[in-house]
């Protein structure tokens, strides 16, 4: 309920509705610039695709944007929604950037027409079904998705961010201004009346088949996220104008082919099928200002795009200049492919202030913003390898596992060739020199090893390796950073880390050209940032650093006395206290809720993400053999010993956790407080120890003044009593009430309870029973 | 060029370091075990007593011997869940658990804890890694504090009631809040005049490492804490909706209540992660700093210090640099008997530079006293300088000796923040103090709710010396009146 009334509310709030399409690289530039240039108009021809129809002299053609393959269209796309769109494109998706073609003609030319090309699409595959409504935790999932992997840094967030960075409360969340964004996002279709779950997750899945410019990138989405998505995107308050079956009329569909090629469809959406001859328009340069498809008002002889100002003058200013540098034929290619969406280079782009929140870290793993936000591409070309740059574009690596978003596949015609024309455009780079040979040290492995772990400057505190988990955040793992990073790069960033990161976490190991590890090469940064890189190439034919290496045993292992632990325990809570007894049996209670928790039978507990960790998770016993403590609280007072025992717990139960004391044998003795209400405090020392590797004896020492009884429910289920007041119960302890001996079997069925009354008394009073595996 | 490089070799042995006014003695832990140092306290026998990180407290003898070649450790406690802080109180220790107050408790004389007494336990653990409680420490109204992280991530119960808050313990143990928006306050403690001081670190609403002027009803910018201020114990009232984004001086005026560091510890320039804080009352023992206070660094495990004016009633100053080249991350101080301080030591989680991943040193001052700004304080036209010697009155009137920029940061939900709207500040007079140990600078364009980094790489003292450290770092909330 409360995610509807968010969509609602934001929807309305977030962006004015472009009438205009929509072209993000433009709009990047243009941000950055506040006025029109060529090179904006440059990307505009690009995304408009107005070279699939115009010879254009001064804008190369190359890698413009190809409108949707419409081979399939029928399997994809409702005829109605055909409908709506043709009619009235710039209103039924307002910011699109397929112009109107039809806006010359009269009515009954224009109705005939579409008619004709929506019997030919839906004849292409179609027509299609409507599926299956999306299931509700499906449709959550598919918003989490929407909202974290990515899609939101290209298309409008459809409520505000729920967490940021550190802020992962919600009641935070309320707290904290909400920025919207502010650049247009790429508009996106009524997906309930255009498509089905089956197509659209399909589409979802490998978006190049129908979009091959890569404009909606591969998000790498499995089949289960791309449905979630799907179903995210299908789920809207508008329901499908009609699911009425569609009858495709040959004739109607045939007369559709041949204006598909006459009125220039084919141009843009099937330019290798579409006959040279099909369709040509004039040539475009700085002649056609206002005219045609630069008309500031839709005409009978072009097509109709609803171009702002911002975006003639851009288109007027490119057609009129024809000198581009390698910088600038890369800023357009970012700019059209939207790069700038995520990444900031050269002071453009970056992702803006209303997007960022959408950003997160999928572990909470304390690497900063550097978890979060994909990585700057300043300098990109001296940084990466042309190999590396290949493996992140193409998707055979994934560096940052630890951020939500994902870098998108793009295509090989869209980014095959940018490693090269980034390293062209990065040539002029100042880069430190390195001797890369590993000739300068004899064992120079050893060297780089030694740095690497804890015994030199530890970069495995923070740095995953080989796979291996940090010992601390999980700070990308370096085993990729040869192949990856060029020697140089890795050199002057070591050197200087925040020089390229400003802000990062890297602490500086080398400041000032002097390592801060001063007992290897006397400190030298040059030779030992070479035994790293060396270290580093060949780690696979070479051990592990220090730390990450080691086998200590963390088990805990009672011998000669008990051990305690206090940590974070499953089934105990975050205020567990173990304890490990050398009979082999082991219990823990828990001071949250002031009470035994758990026992268990065979190895007591594995310490090390107690101690060696920061992560610090929930441990559990190693043990399966284990036996819970049922009882709410194990002490009430009740009105009469037929009153039911009370559900609440720790403090809410009147009991205060006030520590513990070793006896002589080392065992913790606890000692809690009971405040019965309207009455006064009692004090009661509980402690649980074995007699045995199958008994444990429980007692309780009651002191202070008691005026009425109290009760002791030693156990609760099924109970079957056996001779000599032995209760045994389904799947717990047997229990063996000793001093004294009063008990109390009360209740029905599984539903019984064993109560030992404790009467009053001025003194203290000692309780125990024997509990038998 | 050889010849240029003898000659480069000789200037760099006259030229003095940190070393030869305060060495680091690195003293050797038990073998075997994780010495992760998360609290430290000397009894007042001189026994240091040090809490690690894996729940152990030991107590150490002979820590002062030079070489150290006589120290003995002996385990006095264990079982403790992460204890961040230790106190001695009479004849106990306290500690802070993740989840309590402890007092550790001889109870046969054998210094062997017997007794793990719950003192207080009343705010909220969800089991989150990052809910670490620091202290406690004792202010000079006698009051007992300790500072709770936020959590950050996953919450596996829900009990998160004053996370992000600084807290005093009542007589009954009761939890007393007093003040929120702390992100991760790792150090806290007291100046010469009593008052609580706690440092907080870079990340989400923390544009850089600062050191905070604990008080009631006091925000200090996380905005996770404020969720409970709807319990009706909280002395604070909700600031209302936070900007997304604000220069700090716009967040001055725009979040009530909202209280800005008394000193910024700009990132990189002064350390990335600051913990404890030690005042110097050793009496001259330690050098020329008394009364000053000194802050420990994690990532680059160094120390560096502070000096605090008041202006209008509140806290601001100047951090200078003090010692690095510490063996780990900087994350407990203590003095020790003879005045020396003891460090405390490990960067498990994070990393530090230095060559080992914990331990315990020693910074002992030489006798020697470094040439250094002993102080600085804002002035309605400038700032006042003193120095630890006298000066070379050439050096100090030439206004080319000192050079000053200003800058602010972001208050913001983004980790940690820039510096912006930096300035470059014109000094148009200087003036040597009549003992010739001070000099009164005067600035143009003074800001307030700006960092104003001073550097004075041309002043020399009286025997042509350079400043062993030439930077000042002032956060300028108030200028004073003239």
């Amino acid at each position: 309920m409360i995610r509807l009334v968010y969509i609602v509310a934001w929807s309305f709030a977030c962006g004015a509705i472009a009438q205009s399409p929509v072209v993000v690289g433009f709009e990047r530039l243009y941000e950055v610039d506040q006025a029109a240039t060529a090179m904006q108009g440059r990307v505009l021809i690009g995304e408009l695709g107005c070279a699939s129809c115009h010879e254009i002299p001064s804008v190369p053609a190359a890698g413009h944007k190809q409108a949707p393959n419409l081979d399939n269209a029928g399997a994809r796309i409702t005829p109605q929604y055909l409908r709506t769109f043709l009619t009235t494109p710039h209103e039924t998706k307002p910011g699109t950037t397929m112009p109107d073609l039809f806006a010359g003609m009269d009515e009954a030319t224009r109705m005939d027409t579409i008619d004709a090309l929506i019997h030919f699409l839906a004849n292409r595959g179609g027509p299609i079904a409507r599926d299956a409504d999306p299931e509700e935790d499906v449709v959550a999932a598919g918003d989490d998705l929407f909202h974290t992997v990515g899609c939101v840094a290209c298309h409008a967030p459809r409520h505000p961010p729920r967490e940021s960075g550190d802020a992962f409360d919600p009641f935070a969340m309320d707290t904290v201004e909400v920025v919207e964004p502010t650049i247009p996002s790429v508009p996106l279709p009524d997906f309930a009346t255009k498509s089905n779950l089956a197509s659209l997750t399909a589409f979802l899945q490998d978006p190049l088949v129908v979009r091959p410019s890569g404009r909606m990138p591969n998000m790498k989405l499995n089949d289960e996220e791309a449905h979630a998505i799907a179903s995210y995107l299908l789920q809207t308050e508008r329901e499908a104008t009609s699911s009425d079956p569609f009858h495709v009329d040959p004739a109607q569909s045939g007369r559709g082919a041949e204006l598909f090629e006459r009125l220039g469809c084919a141009a843009c959406h099937a330019p290798d099928e579409s006959a040279p001859a099909g369709f040509v328009a004039r040539p475009l340069d700085g002649t056609v200002a206002n005219a045609g498809c630069l008309a500031n008002a839709p005409s009978s002889d072009a097509p109709w795009y609803d171009l702002d100002a911002r975006q003639r003058e851009a288109i007027a200013l490119a057609l009129a200049d024809d000198a581009t540098t390698v910088d600038d034929a890369l800023t357009e290619r970012l700019a059209a492919l939207n790069c700038y969406a995520c990444h900031e280079r050269d002071g453009i782009g970056g992702i803006e202030a209303g997007r960022r929140p959408y950003f997160t870290a999928l572990v909470h793993a304390d690497l900063g913003d550097e978890g979060r936000i994909p990585p700057p591409l300043t300098g990109a070309g001296a940084k990466l390898t042309p190999e590396g740059f290949h493996a992140t574009l193409f998707g055979e690596e994934t560096v940052r596992p630890y951020m939500a978003t994902r870098m998108p596949l793009f295509g090989d015609g869209q980014v095959g060739d940018l490693p090269a024309r980034f390293a062209e455009a990065d040539a002029t780079e100042a880069m430190p020199e390195i001797d890369v040979t590993g000739l300068l040290h004899h064992h120079r492995n050893h060297y780089g090893r030694q740095l690497m772990g804890t015994d030199g400057l530890s970069c495995i505190s923070c740095h995953n390796l080989r796979g291996r988990k940090s010992l601390g955040i999980p700070a990308i793992d370096l085993e990729t950073s040869p192949r990856r990073l060029r020697p140089e790069w890795f050199k002057a960033y070591l050197l200087d880390p925040a020089a390229f990161r400003p802000g990062t976490r890297m602490p500086a190991f080398f400041p000032e050209g002097t390592s801060t590890f001063p007992d290897l090469f006397k400190g030298n940064a040059n030779a030992q940032i070479e035994a790293l890189w060396i270290y580093l190439r060949e780690l696979d034919q070479t051990r592990l650093p220090e730390g990450l290496e080691r086998d200590d045993s963390f088990e805990l292992v009672p011998t000669d006395k008990p051990i305690l632990l206090r940590t974070f325990m499953k089934d105990v809570g975050p205020r567990a206290i173990a304890v490990g007894f050398t009979e082999g049996i082991h219990v823990a209670f828990d001071a949250l809720t002031v009470r035994f928790a758990l026992a268990w039978r065979g190895r007591f507990i594995d310490a090390e993400s107690s101690w060696a960790d920061r992560f610090s998770p929930f441990i559990e016993p190693l043990s399966e053999d284990r036996h819970r403590f049922v009882n709410p609280m194990p002490v009430a007072a009740l009105v009469d010993d037929a009153a039911p025992w009370p559900d609440a717990t720790g403090v809410a139960a009147g009991y205060a956790f006030e520590g513990y004391q070793l006896n002589e044998a080392g065992a913790p003795v606890f000692l809690n407080s009971f405040t019965p209400a309207g009455s006064d405090p009692v004090q009661i020392e509980e402690v649980v120890v074995p007699a045995d590797d199958e008994t444990l004896i429980r007692t309780f020492t009651f002191s202070g003044p008691r005026e009425a009884p109290l009760f002791i429910l030693a156990g609760a289920g099924r109970i079957a009593e056996a001779e000599n007041g032995v209760f045994q119960l389904d799947d717990q302890f047997t229990v063996i009430p000793r001093v004294p001996a009063t008990a109390i079997v009360r209740g029905q069925g599984a539903e019984q309870e064993l109560v030992i009354v404790v009467p009053p008394s001025p003194e203290p009073t000692t309780v125990e029973m024997e509990l038998k595996w | 060029m050889v010849r240029l490089l003898i000659i480069a070799a000789l200037a760099a042995t006259a030229l003095a370091g940190e070393e030869d006014y305060y060495r680091i003695v690195t003293l050797p832990t038990p073998e075997g075990v994780a010495f992760e140092v998360g609290g430290l306290s000397v009894l007042p026998d001189g026994r240091v007593a040090a809490a690690i990180r894996k729940g152990e407290v030991w107590l150490v003898e002979n820590a002062y011997d030079e070489p150290p070649a006589n120290l003995t450790f002996k385990r006095i406690a264990s079982a403790l869940h992460e204890p961040l802080g230790l106190m001695v109180d009479g004849d106990d220790l306290l500690t802070a658990q993740r989840s309590e107050v402890t007092r550790l408790c001889d109870l046969d004389g054998d210094d062997v804890v017997d007794a793990y007494l719950t003192v207080a336990d009343g705010w909220g653990i969800t089991g989150n890694y990052h809910e670490y409680a620091f202290g406690p420490k004792r202010d000079g109204q006698g009051r007992l504090w300790v500072m709770l992280n936020q959590t950050l991530g996953k919450k596996d119960i829900p009990d998160d009631a004053w996370r992000g808050w600084g807290v005093t313990i009542g007589e009954s143990g009761e939890v007393i809040p007093m003040c929120a928006g702390m992100r991760s306050p790792c150090g806290l403690g007291t100046n010469a005049e009593g008052d609580m001081f706690f440092t907080d670190q870079q990340g989400n609403w923390v544009p850089a490492g600062s050191l905070h002027h604990a008080r009631e009803g006091a925000f200090y910018g996380h905005v996770d804490s404020l969720k409970d201020t709807k319990r009706p114990e909280s002395p604070l009232q909700h600031p209302g909706t936070i900007p997304a984004e604000l220069p700090l001086p716009e967040a001055v005026r725009a979040v009530p209540a909202f209280s800005v560091p008394a000193v910024w510890f700009p990132y990189r320039k002064m350390g990335m992660s600051a913990t404890d804080i030690a005042c110097d009352q050793t009496g001259g023992k330690f050098g020329p700093f008394a009364g000053q206070l000194f802050v420990g660094d994690f990532t680059m495990a160094q120390v560096n210090r502070v000096f605090l004016e008041k202006v209008d009633g509140a806290y601001q100053g100047a951090c200078f640099p003090f010692r690095d080249g510490f063996q780990s991350a900087v994350v407990r101080m203590a003095w020790g008997a003879d005045g020396s301080m003891l460090i405390g030591e490990t960067n498990r989680g994070w990393n530090s530079t230095g060559r080992t991943s914990y331990g315990l040193e020693r910074l002992v001052w030489t006798g020697e006293i470094p040439f250094e700004i002993l102080s600085m304080c804002a002035r309605h036209d400038g700032f006042e300088l003193r120095f630890t010697k006298p000066v070379d009155p050439k050096s100090a009137a030439d206004l080319a000796s000192y050079r000053m920029s200003s800058y602010t940061f972001y208050y913001h939900q983004d980790y940690g923040s820039p510096e912006i709207d930096a300035q470059d500040l014109a000094i148009t007079a200087a003036s040597i103090h009549d003992d010739q140990r001070g000099v009164d600078l005067v600035v143009t364009g003074l800001r307030e709710v700006y960092v104003h980094e001073l550097h004075a790489p041309g002043l020399r003292d009286a025997e042509g010396m350079p400043l062993l450290h030439d930077a000042a770092y002032y956060t300028l909330n108030r200028i004073p009146s003239p």
